[in-house]
This record gives C-alpha cells, sequence and structure tokens, in this order.
C-alpha cells in the first residue's frame, strides 16, 4: 500500500487543492456521467424490503439488524467494481483520504450526498459519518417497537464493510446513533481493524 | 488493431470468462485458456517482485506530480461506442469515462508482445484482470493507451451487466446473456 | 383496502395519530401502552415535505437501485423453493408501494399554487425549527388545508389505466409507458408495454421474471383503487427493443359487471 499518488487524474490541469479537485472531480461524474432514477422509489423500495423482513423475523429488530447488514455486505462486494470503474481513483495511502473519497466521492455519485467526516480517534484508525440526509429514510417513521432497537438503514454499514473488504481494508461499520430513533445526527462509525496485505493484488507497489 | 479474444481472470488467478471475437481466431483448448490464465496470474506476481529496488526506491521518492503523468493514461476518445445517443446503462453518454486515468497495476505485467500479436493487461484495485488479445504486434504508447481504455470500459460493462444481475455468483464463471451481447457490441464498434 | 382520499379536515389528525400509535401496516392495529413516550418526531413536517413533490425532486443514482434491486432478488431467491414462490414474494414487495403511490400521487396532484407557497414557507422555516416540538403550530398551518379540491378518484377503468400509463409510468420510470392495449379476445384483460424497462435492464431475460415488482407496484395501486385484478408480466421482443415487456392486467369480474351498471 503505497505510491498511489492519493489524488484524482483529473485531467492534464494541475490541480491547486486536493480537497478540491476531489470535490469538483465527484460533482462531474455524479452530473455527467451517472445514469439516475427517482430517490423516491428507492426510498419506497427500501422501505418494503425493511418492513418485510420485520414481518419475516416477526419483528426480531436484532435479526432484521443482521440481515440488513448481511444484504449490504453483499452489495458492497459488487458495488466497489461499479465505483472502480466509475471514477478510477487510484489507492488512498492513509485512512483520512479513504474518509474523504468516501464521504466526497462514494456517497456522492450513488446516493448525491456528502456525509461529514469527523470525530477522529487519536491515532487515526476510527472515525464517524454524520449523515445530514439521507435517501433510504426519507418518509420514515419507526413505528413505536422498533424505535429502540431497529437501525433502519444499517444496510449502509454493511456496504462500506463489504466495499472496503475488497480494497483489502479490515473494518468495522456500525451506526451509533440516527435522527428516526430520536437522535440529533445519524451517526456511522467506521474502524479499521487492518490492512489485508496480503491480499493486496501483486503490481500495485 | 482487432481485439481476438477478452479474458477476465478473478483475485484467485481463475479464468471466469472467456470470448473470441474473430471468426478466424485460433481456439484454445479450455484447459489452455485456464492455464494461459494461470500464468498470466503468476507472472503478474513476479513481475512485481523481480522490478530492481533501485527504481522501487527512487519510483515512491518521485514527487506526486511526476508519479501521476508516468502512470496516467490518457483518454483515446469514444472508442467502442457507436452514437451520441445510445443507452449505457449506469453509465450517461457521450461515454463511460472522458478523463485521463491512472493505472493501479504500477509494477505488474502489462503487455505480452510476439511477432504476430499481443496481450493487453488490465488489474483493478480488488485484483480483477481484464485480459484482451489482440491481431496486432504493437506496444507502442498509442496501443497501450487504447487498449487500457478499452479494459476500463470492459470493466464498467462487467460493472453493469455481471454485478448488477443477482443470477450471478461472485467469482463463479461468468454466464450473463447481457455482458456477451454488450461487450460483443463494444468489440465490433472499436 | 378502499379507497380513500384525504381530506384536508381529517389528514392532519390522521397524522398525529399515526405517529402516536406507531401503525405498522404489515401487523395492523396494535396497542400502545398508555405510559410510553411518542417518539420525538415531527410528523406533520415529515408528512407536508413528503407530500410536495416539487420541493425534493431528488435523484439517486441508476447504479445505487439496481445493487438494491439485485440484492433484494438474490434474497428472495435464497428464501424460495420455486420460481413461482420467487416471482409471488417480488409481487409482494411491490404491492406496499403501489398502495402509497396512488395516494401521494393523487394528493400531489391536487396541490394548488397557493399550496406551494405554503410549502416553501415551511421549508425555510423547517430548518430553523428542527429539533424543537413543532407539532402545535404545525397543526394550524398544515399543507392540506390550502388544497382547495381534491383531485377527484379515478372511476372507470381506462382513467385508472391511462393514471398507470402516464402519471404512474412518469413517475416511476421517467417516461409514460409505450402503450396502453386493450386485448381484442377478453373484455377483461389490458396490456400496459414497456419497450426498455428500467429496472430489469441489467438481468436480461431469465426463468425468473424480474419485472414481477413492477406488477405488485401496479396490483397495489388497481386494488386500493378498488379495481382488483391480477397483474402478469411476459417477455416479448419485438423489433430492435429485446427487452420489451407487456404487463397484462385482468381485471376481476365485478370491475366490468360495476363498470357496465354505472357508465
Amino acid at each position: 500500500m503505497s505510491s498511489g499518488s492519493g489524488n484524482v487524474q483529473n485531467g492534464p490541469a494541475v490541480s491547486t487543492s486536493s480537497k478540491k479537485s476531489l470535490r469538483v472531480f465527484s460533482d462531474d461524474i455524479w452530473k455527467n456521467k451517472t445514469a439516475k432514477i427517482n430517490a423516491e422509489l428507492f426510498t419506497l423500495t427500501y422501505g418494503s424490503i425493511v418492513s418485510q423482513l420485520c414481518t419475516d423475523f416477526q419483528r426480531d429488530f436484532n435479526k432484521v439488524n443482521d440481515q440488513l447488514f448481511a444484504m449490504g455486505y453483499n452489495i458492497g462486494l459488487r458495488l466497489i467494481e461499479d465505483f472502480l470503474a466509475r471514477t478510477a481513483l487510484p489507492r488512498c495511502d492513509t485512512l483520512v483520504k479513504t474518509s474523504e473519497v468516501i464521504s466526497k466521492c462514494a456517497f456522492k455519485i450513488f446516493l448525491n450526498m456528502t456525509p461529514q467526516v469527523s470525530n477522529w480517534s487519536n491515532n487515526k484508525d476510527v472515525f464517524s459519518l454524520i449523515l445530514d440526509e439521507n435517501p433510504l429514510s426519507d418518509f420514515v417513521e419507526l413505528p413505536m417497537d422498533a424505535s429502540k432497537e431497529l437501525w433502519y438503514s444499517n444496510i449502509l454499514c454493511g456496504v462500506l464493510k463489504g466495499a472496503m473488504e475488497m480494497v483489502q481494508l479490515d473494518c468495522d461499520v456500525w451506526f451509533v446513533s440516527d435522527v428516526l430513533r430520536g437522535d440529533q445526527h445519524s451517526e456511522i462509525r467506521v474502524k479499521l481493524n487492518r490492512i489485508l496485505k496480503d491480499e493486496i493484488p501483486a503490481g500495485e507497489d | 488493431m482487432a481485439i481476438q479474444t477478452v479474458l477476465i481472470i478473478n483475485k484467485s488467478g481463475g479464468l471466469v470468462y472467456q470470448r473470441d471475437f474473430l471468426a478466424s481466431s485460433t481456439k484454445l483448448s479450455s484447459n489452455d485458456y485456464l492455464i494461459l490464465a494461470g500464468t498470466l496470474q503468476g507472472v503478474t506476481a513476479i513481475a512485481s517482485q523481480v522490478t530492481p529496488k533501485a527504481l522501487q526506491i527512487s519510483g515512491s521518492n518521485l514527487s506526486k506530480a511526476a508519479n501521476e503523468t508516468e502512470y496516467s493514461i490518457p483518454y483515446a476518445g469514444p472508442l467502442g461506442v457507436k452514437d451520441q445517443k445510445e443507452d449505457m446503462g449506469s453509465f450517461l453518454p457521450p461515454d463511460y469515462f472522458t478523463d485521463s486515468f491512472a493505472s493501479w497495476s504500477k509494477s505488474g505485467l502489462k503487455h505480452v508482445t510476439t511477432d504476430q500479436f499481443s496481450l493487453f493487461l488490465y488489474q483493478s484495485m480488488t485484483g480483477m484482470k481484464f485480459v484482451a488479445i489482440s491481431t496486432q504486434s504493437s506496444t507502442s504508447n498509442m496501443a497501450v493507451s487504447f487498449a487500457e481504455n478499452f479494459l476500463r470500459k470492459a470493466y464498467c460493462l462487467y460493472a453493469d451487466f455481471v454485478m448488477k444481475n443477482p443470477f450471478y455468483e461472485p467469482e463463479m464463471p461468468i454466464r450473463c446473456e447481457l455482458f456477451d451481447k454488450k461487450l460483443t457490441e463494444f468489440v465490433q464498434h472499436l | 383496502m378502499t379507497q380513500k382520499i384525504i381530506s384536508p379536515s381529517t389528514s392532519v389528525t390522521q397524522a398525529a395519530s399515526t405517529a402516536s400509535t406507531g401503525y405498522d401496516y404489515t401487523i395492523g392495529p396494535q396497542q400502545t401502552l398508555p405510559n410510553e413516550q411518542p417518539p420525538p418526531v415531527l410528523a406533520s413536517r415529515l408528512y407536508n415535505e413528503s407530500l410536495h413533490a416539487k420541493a425534493r425532486k431528488a435523484q439517486v443514482s441508476l447504479s445505487a437501485f439496481a445493487f438494491l434491486f439485485q440484492e433484494m432478488i438474490s434474497q428472495t431467491r435464497k428464501s424460495s423453493k420455486s420460481v413461482a414462490e420467487i416471482e409471488s414474494k417480488l409481487r409482494g414487495l411491490g404491492y406496499p408501494i403501489g398502495i402509497r403511490l396512488l395516494e401521494l400521487l393523487n394528493f400531489r396532484s391536487s396541490l394548488t399554487p397557493g399550496s406551494r407557497a405554503f410549502f416553501n414557507k415551511a421549508s425555510s422555516m423547517s430548518g430553523s425549527a428542527q429539533g424543537s416540538n413543532g407539532v402545535s403550530t404545525q397543526q394550524e398551518d398544515s399543507l392540506a388545508s390550502t388544497i382547495t379540491t381534491m383531485k377527484r378518484r379515478d372511476l372507470r377503468v381506462l382513467d385508472i389505466l391511462q393514471f398507470i400509463h402516464g402519471t404512474v409510468w412518469q413517475y416511476l420510470f421517467d417516461h409514460v409507458s409505450d402503450d396502453l392495449v386493450k386485448s381484442s379476445e377478453r373484455e377483461n384483460e389490458y396490456m400496459i408495454i414497456d419497450n426498455l424497462p428500467l429496472l430489469t435492464q441489467f438481468i436480461g431475460n431469465n426463468n425468473v421474471q424480474c419485472d414481477s415488482f413492477v406488477c405488485g407496484i401496479i396490483e397495489g395501486i388497481l386494488d386500493s383503487a378498488c379495481f382488483p385484478c391480477s397483474v402478469t408480466a411476459h417477455c416479448m421482443p419485438e423489433d430492435k427493443f429485446d427487452r420489451r415487456v407487456v404487463y397484462l392486467i385482468k381485471f376481476d369480474k365485478d370491475v366490468l359487471e360495476r363498470e357496465a351498471l354505472r357508465f
């Protein structure tokens, strides 16, 4: 894990600040290169899935959380290929870079949102994504019995876990708060356990 | 340059896809293709190990800017895309991408040439390898960037018509009718 | 499910009561313990904002949807024993969406310029009012109270089919459906045709008809509009449209009987 320039190849023009160019790069992909669909159809479909799971698991919301995570994990394993084909971004050399790519690029080009990155741990191996908006949970109000146990958007954690594992980052990802439960923010925590060095494809170093 | 064959090799070196596009192409037995896939996987690994240490060190000391230009592959124009209004799946016309881009494989095997043909290899960060065999024996900069553009587009098609197909099991051989169709159309319009 | 027109005088209280009982469609009415605190969700804000199409016009990437759809089908396959079971489960996942769309789209098309102004006011307020409990103030200026006439419920087969062919298709797939045809052989059969089905475009022909999900949506709409029917999807390529899908709608007999009586 090295030598990735960590920045975007944004044409021959020399980019001034890496922060800005990642944003511009991602906006361009979202606007000009990505086919889109009505976000409400996405919201309603996800809602239908969650509500069906609640019935299937007889309102055992811990099981629903696990199932949503597992579904997200499967999605992540596949979605990463779309992300890489679409962006061709080089490997990030620090978790700080990774967090920026996740928030400014990945969330942007899939869900048209940009969560804030914050709450870094001292040794920079844990960070939070604060979701100001969330197209999965628009329209949604949790029923009473679910409001303390269900992490409605838990699929997102699974997606992050699966996608990062495919680029050899072993992480734990979990929700710590959700506005649907009455919290101030929706916050996802990401902890890097280790880099799976043995699995980095030969030829990258 | 005509594309004779496209191969896809998964991260463990298994051949998951093979398709010939020219009637004239020499047919290898499926066993030979499996051997080819395994060999490419092995050679890629070894190639990065035999990179001279001196180069590795100077490479990592290069300034960022130099690094970018060194590995950046220029955008080769809308090759393979028929017309501006074409249905491009989850991508928007006019093209799958329009910027130059970096290759993930820096020290691994990238091409093999004989006097009769050349083979190009594009490896993603997940370890998927896309291989094209072309009927020209050219590894000029032009040919290489052309091939890498072609293979990244094949990767885009893979992301749409293989990854988004619920009947495909990851890591397994690819049997997706739409992927075959789109890739064939794409090769024919090069 | 019977058709309910949201009338301005009742929609606010409905919203409030839904919030406090935590009504869940999948299990029906439930008892609520009296000492439980209702969750501090700004129910009426949620309702007002969701009901306004122009307010949001939000989009996500087709990829994001396609991956979710793909995984939904994978899971359904894993938990089913037969093709028929997969298709019926997909239909079941689409059905509740249809029920919601009938209400949502009719409500939205009833909004007047006045109610748009209301919304602009509400959205500029909502930013600052976030976190504080605004239920009491919002009850006074509910979006519903600005609606002067509610769009009339569709009573005829052709009207409701036009609604699906036009409004619903445009909303879901960003184009009206390519054709709406009455069967020449059977009185109770109609067909909605889509040359380029958006949701299944990455999947291709298969022994499992993944467009059953859309069948569920159509059934949900027609059922809750009191046009009980069954909907099936058929792949029928034509010319250059090799993924062309025909949705065959078979209305129950009493729908036709009613139609004959009334009109």
